[in-house]
Order: structure tokens, then C-alpha cells, then sequence
């Protein structure tokens, strides 16, 4: 789940369920991604926490566990199927959920048992909602660094794909203030264990109704959340009203004499280098303004397109 | 609505990179017949998309050849103003053509004949009798050209339509779009990729991704949910039986992926109280089949088996026929003070008396009304797609004049 806010103002209820008929295992990690200097806006200056926090969660067959973020979930010592604690998060928050599941002894599994909601609900009763992004395991092995490369896990997408409202236009409906879109992306690529945060350098391809078309770059580490067109100018409306986006991760030089260069192939990273892509996720939340300063926002999960193996994932070490 | 040939062997056009629409004769299980008009390009992607793939699925995440937006609201009626902003993009580099159908699931009073969704909307002694009220329309895309529309307005002018002046595009888009039929209107869009406006006929491609934002001012509220793809599995004989999956005579090769055996719902049990709100759902539902020739509207039992949080499990069948938009609140089994849980985890699978499985596509409403007052807000979020159904499910397109 790429975003998950508990700030004070909005609030954010997990869905989390085990679809399958047996006794399944979740080791769950919050990563948030709110920046250092919570009074200032992020930037280079001012970077994400990156603080990890994780929990398990052991779930009966088929049972729903739901928790509210900025308060976690006690256990209930009457119920003998109780789930087990979630701790509540440390306020700001603002960044991701993610859940894997395991065995009992805390080693990854690969039951594809898991499926998740998660719900972000305004001080004033608005709400949007997503389905967590799913990652399915084929032939998972019990050491702690997932493979997202179509062997071990599958792939996470070469492309991400959306339909949006323009930037800056009025929604056609409401026909307020102008629409703001606003995307949520997290690299694939994470080292839990140490705490070491995933960069990716986004290509964005935006097209429109009069086939206009704009490309542009930005960069995503750890956790971002920014406006369309404050990601890159490719988003701009110009007249249109309605966008088609295309977001291509980079890879990264690892090895050869330019490590941590970006690369679109391995000829790109000189004296040997591999080109490693780290993928991307996310989410995009529109909000749309009426008459009189009120507003409604509906959050959609993106389109994928390809695979692009490639991504780590590395679990924290258990104590 | 354009002309279109009756009958099993029909004209497919093929899109030629340079020099406009060139035609080439397709026949039902026939192979194709290219003409030498095309570019390397074309043939490059048409083949590609000849090779079959097993891995196609149902699903909101990848292009597909199939839309479903399982819930289209428009009601600008007395006391109301909902309606539904509709996207559609083509996620390829050439022109694509699209045939959309809107279904209506609502029904007129049985003497006073004014449209309801339930009896409760007709007067008193009166039933609503449900009808299944088709309109299709068509249209084509330029390349990765996007497209937004008000299910009450329509489209009738696509940008990039030489017909209207604009501005100047490379493509050439053309066709348009009604708005719905009825207002109120609530039902379902179903879109299929095609070879063209002209002569239609269902293609191997995998190029469209939709989205529905379901917009009230009332609140104001907006509601999005990814429209769910049926991807093709490569192979099409380019009949108007589109066949989800494989089996019996009429369907003995897969052309679209099968539908689902089961689909998952994660959801509040109804009454719920969810940071200071209380939140009431509906799920809308509707087969996997549908028979647009005939206009013949098929009926299904969903059977649904609910889990709460103290893995107590409570199971309930209700009818569909050709669009349910169950509110969960018409059964108290899905209510908190029954269940005695906030949320749950519920199965949902269509059959009928044999028992054979109607798979059952659909997308979940979720109302949260202040605690302390004011106006509901709502969200949308897909079901999850859980197993293959085993046989095949058909669309049937219908034949035009």
C-alpha cells in the first residue's frame, strides 16, 4: 500500500485478508517516507525519514484484520483468533505499508493468501480508497532478499500507466477550482534491513485528447508525493482535459567502473556494469473541488504495463 | 451508428502506417490475409499479437481488449446532480476502434411506467419490472489519444475528428458518443476493442485501460475505480461470439480470458463505525456473459460466504439478472450489529440451479456518513479475481444493418 498518511488530519484504515482456507503469517513494515523537518516542504534539503517499523500478524483462514493507523490494533485476549498487536505509528506519518507473507518461524512463503484495502479519510468525512498492490510469489525461498524478477516473485512493471483529469482544469461535473492530481510512487527496490532507501529516475510520456504529447524527468527516493505538474512540466494541462501518463523507471548502474548511474541497458554502464532496474508503485489521488472551497478526492490504482525484473527487496533481520 | 456486415465471414481493416485504411478479407477460422499495402510495423505488432497468450487475465491492472465498468450513475433529477466522468485511453502507438454498449439496469414501474430501481420506487401495489435496455455506439482513437466524457452529456464531437474543426492532429479520430439513455441511468459500459468504425469485427489486442469517477455535488463527493480489462488471449476468429475462455462446441479455442471462479471482497460490515463515520456498502454485480444480439439478459445466483474477524462464517444468495447493485444493508447478515465485527472478508460466486458457475464481474461503493452529521462521501474499489472459471463464458455482439 504506497500511501498511507496518519498526520494528525487524515487518517488511514487497513484492510488486510487472508484469502485462503489455512492459517497464514504476515510480516507487516510501515516505511515513512514524511520528511525530515515535518514544518518544511520535502526536497533535497529536507529528506524522508525512512524510518521502518514492523509487525506480524498470524491470520486464520479467510480472516479480515483491519486496524486504523494512528492507533494501531490491541489485541483481544477473549478471542483465540486474534490476529496479534499493531503498533500505532509515530505522527506525521506519511509513507507506505508493506505486508509479506511467511511461515510461522517469520521466512517468506509464497501462498499468494494476501489481498488488502486501504481507506484515507479527511477530518471532514471525505474519503478515497485503493486496493493494495499485489505481488505474487511463484517460487519463493525462505532467505530474506525477495527476488522480484519473474523467478522468485513477479516482476514489477516496466511501465505504470494512468488516465487522469489535467492538472488545473475544472472537473467536468463539479466544474469548481481546478483539479489536482496527486501521485504517490515508491521504488521496488528496498533494503529494509538497512534502512537503505530505493532511488528511481522516472521518464514521464504524457498525451492528450489533441495527441498532443510531453515527456520529462524527476526522481523518486524512498517515498513521493507531489503534484503532477510539480513533478515535472509534462503534466501540464494546455488546454486539454484529460491526460494519458506513461511512467518508465530508469535502471541503475551496479558495478563496472560508474556504479549508481542511470542506465536504460547494460552497454550503458561502461567497464562491465549491470543495469538493475528498481521499478516503481503507486498510487494517484485526484481531488476534485466544487463551489465554495469543498472538494472530493477518489485515490485509483495505476495501470501496468510489461515486466521489468530486477528488484530487491530485502526483509529486516529478525532480532 | 454506422454500417456493418451481417453474418460469420466479415471485412477486417488493417491499419496501413502510410497510406490510410487498407482491407483485408478475414473469414471464422480463417487465417488472415494481409494486404501488401502494410508496413513492416504493422505486421510486426499484428503478428505479435497472433501468438497466444496463456497468461491473459481479468483484471484493473493491464491494457485490455474488454472494458467493463461494472457501475455508470447519472441521476439530475429533483434534489440530485451525479453523474459519471468516463476515461479512455488507447495505450497504443496506432489507431484503435472501440464498440461500447451501455447497459441499463433500471426498470420502469409496472402501470405508472416511471423508471425505478427497486418496488420502493413505484407507487404503492406497483413492481418494477427490470428491463435490459442496450445502446451501442462507436468510435475510434488516434494513437494513444485519451478521451473523457459525462455519461449525461455524451461526446458528440471526438477531438482529432476532421469533421469538426480543432486543432490539427497526425490521427484522424471519428465516431462519437450518446449519453446515456435514461437520466436517472444506472448500469453498466462494456467496450470492446475492433478493427474499425466501418465494418467492425472483434481484433487481438490488448490496447485500452479505462477509468470511472462517479461525481456528486452533494457532499461533493467523487468516486474512481479502475474499469476491469478482459485481455485477449491472442487468438480471434472474428466472429460476434466472443468466446472467455474455452469450452463446448461454440467455443472451442479461447479467444479473452476466462473470468474468475470467485471473486474476494474486503469490506465493513454495514453500521460500522470507521473514524467517525459510519460506513454502509454496495457491491454492484454483473455475468460475465452478456447476449447483445439477442438482447437476452442472463440471471445467475450469487452465492456469498462471509468471514468476519472471528473467522465465524455466514453465507446468503441473492439473484442477479443482467445488473444487481446490491446495497448490504437489504440484509442484516451483513450488518455490525449482527456480525459483531468491523470488517469482512467475503466470497462471491455466481451459479445457477445446475449448479453451473455465471461468473460475475463487479466493483464495491463505500459510504461513510459523519458521525457528528453532514453528507455521505463515498469511494469505489475493484473485487478481487480469485481462480479461472473452468468453461467459457460469450459475449455476443450484435450484427448491425
Amino acid at each position: 500500500m504506497p500511501k498511507v498518511i496518519a498526520d494528525g488530519q487524515r487518517d488511514t484504515v487497513i484492510e488486510l485478508v487472508n484469502n485462503l482456507n489455512m492459517v497464514t503469517s504476515a510480516l507487516c513494515i510501515y516505511v515513512n517516507g514524511a520528511p525530515v523537518d515535518p514544518m518544511q516542504p520535502p526536497g533535497p534539503a529536507n529528506p524522508p525519514t525512512w524510518m521502518v517499523v514492523d509487525f506480524t500478524l498470524v491470520m486464520t483462514a479467510r480472516q479480515p484484520v483491519v486496524w486504523t493507523v494512528s492507533q494501531g490494533r490491541v489485541p483481544d485476549p477473549t478471542n483465540p483468533t486474534d490476529p496479534g498487536v499493531v503498533p500505532p505509528v509515530q505522527q506525521p506519518f506519511t509513507g507506505e505499508l508493506k505486508c509479506v507473507e511467511t511461515d510461522v518461524t517469520g521466512a517468506p512463503l509464497g501462498g499468494n493468501a494476501l489481498t488488502a484495502e486501504a481507506t484515507i479519510i479527511d477530518p471532514d468525512g471525505d474519503v478515497g480508497k485503493y486496493d493494495g498492490i499485489t505481488i505474487p510469489g511463484i517460487s519463493v525461498n525462505s532467505d530474506p532478499v525477495l527476488h522480484l524478477d519473474d523467478v522468485e516473485y513477479g516482476a514489477c512493471p516496466a511501465e505504470l500507466r494512468f488516465t487522469h483529469p489535467a492538472d488545473g482544469e475544472p472537473d467536468l461535473v463539479l466544474q469548481g477550482d481546478p483539479v489536482s492530481n496527486f501521485l504517490t510512487l515508491v521504488p521496488c527496490t528496498q533494503n529494509l534491513d538497512l534502512g537503505s532507501p530505493g532511488q528511481v529516475l522516472v521518464m514521464a510520456d504524457v498525451s492528450d485528447e489533441f495527441e498532443q504529447r510531453l515527456s520529462g524527468t524527476f526522481q523518486v527516493d524512498c517515498w513521493r508525493e507531489s503534484t503532477l505538474t510539480a513533478l515535472s512540466p509534462a503534466f501540464m494541462s494546455l488546454g486539454s482535459t484529460v491526460k494519458y501518463s506513461r511512467l518508465v523507471p530508469r535502471g541503475k548502474c551496479e558495478g563496472g567502473t560508474s556504479p549508481g548511474t542511470f542506465c536504460k541497458v547494460n552497454s550503458d554502464c561502461p567497464g562491465g556494469g549491470e543495469c538493475r532496474f528498481p521499478g516503481l508503485l503507486g498510487v494517484l489521488e485526484t481531488v476534485h473541488p466544487a463551489t465554495a472551497g469543498a472538494a472530493a478526492s477518489a485515490i485509483r490504482n495505476l495501470h501496468t504495463f510489461g515486466s521489468m525484473p530486477g528488484a530487491t527487496m530485502t526483509l529486516p533481520s529478525l532480532p | 451508428m454506422m454500417g456493418r456486415c451481417k453474418g460469420k465471414a466479415r471485412e477486417m481493416s488493417v491499419r496501413d502506417g502510410r497510406t490510410g485504411w487498407t482491407k483485408a478479407s478475414i473469414g471464422r477460422g480463417s487465417a488472415a490475409t494481409l494486404s501488401h499495402g502494410l508496413v513492416l510495423m504493422s505486421i510486426a505488432v499484428f503478428l505479435s499479437a497472433w501468438s497466444t497468450r496463456s497468461d491473459a487475465v481479468v483484471g484493473s491492472e493491464r491494457p485490455a481488449a474488454i472494458l467493463v465498468f461494472p457501475l455508470i450513475a447519472l441521476d439530475t433529477g429533483a434534489g440530485s446532480n451525479r453523474d459519471t466522468e468516463i476515461e479512455i485511453a488507447n495505450t497504443q502507438s496506432t489507431e484503435v476502434a472501440v464498440e461500447c454498449f451501455y447497459v441499463n439496469g433500471l426498470g420502469s414501474c409496472s402501470a405508472s411506467l416511471t423508471v425505478c430501481e427497486t418496488a420502493a420506487d413505484c407507487p404503492v401495489g406497483e413492481n418494477c419490472v427490470v428491463g435490459w435496455q442496450t445502446t451501442d455506439f462507436l468510435f475510434k482513437l488516434t494513437p494513444r489519444q485519451v478521451i473523457s466524457w459525462r455519461a449525461g452529456q455524451g461526446l458528440p464531437q471526438l477531438p482529432c475528428d476532421p469533421a469538426f474543426p480543432g486543432p490539427s492532429c497526425l490521427g484522424e479520430s471519428a465516431g462519437s458518443i450518446p449519453s446515456t439513455p435514461t437520466d436517472p441511468f444506472l448500469g453498466e459500459l462494456k467496450c470492446v476493442e475492433v478493427s474499425d468504425t466501418v465494418n467492425p469485427v472483434p481484433v487481438a489486442a490488448n490496447d485500452l485501460i479505462g477509468t470511472a469517477t462517479i461525481v456528486d455535488h452533494a457532499g461533493p463527493d467523487a468516486a474512481s475505480y479502475s474499469a476491469i480489462g478482459i485481455e485477449s488471449t491472442g487468438v480471434n476468429n472474428h466472429d460476434l461470439v466472443l468466446c472467455l475462455g474455452a469450452g463446448g462446441s461454440t467455443c472451442p479455442q479461447a479467444e479473452y480470458a476466462p473470468c474468475p471462479a470467485v471473486l474476494g471482497m474486503n469490506h465493513f460490515f454495514d453500521n460500522a463505525t470507521v473514524v467517525n463515520g459510519t460506513v454502509r456498502s454496495s457491491v454492484t454485480l454483473v455475468p460475465c456473459s452478456q447476449d447483445f444480439a439477442g438482447q437476452q439478459p442472463t440471471s445467475a445466483v450469487a452465492t456469498f460466504m462471509i468471514t468476519n474477524e472471528f473467522e465465524l462464517r455466514t453465507s446468503l444468495a441473492v439473484s442477479v439478472r443482467c445488473f444487481r447493485d446490491l446495497h448490504l444493508a437489504e440484509n442484516p447478515i451483513f450488518g455490525v450489529a449482527l456480525q459483531g465485527s468491523l470488517a469482512g472478508y467475503t466470497r462471491i460466486q455466481g451459479i445457477t440451479n445446475g449448479p453451473i458457475n455465471v461468473p460475475l464481474l463487479g466493483v464495491v461503493t463505500e459510504e461513510h456518513t459523519p458521525t457528528g452529521g453532514g453528507a455521505a462521501r463515498r469511494a469505489a474499489f475493484g473485487l478481487t479475481a480469485l481462480g479461472r472459471n473452468p468453461g467459457a463464458d460469450i459475449i455476443t455482439l450484435p450484427a448491425l444493418p
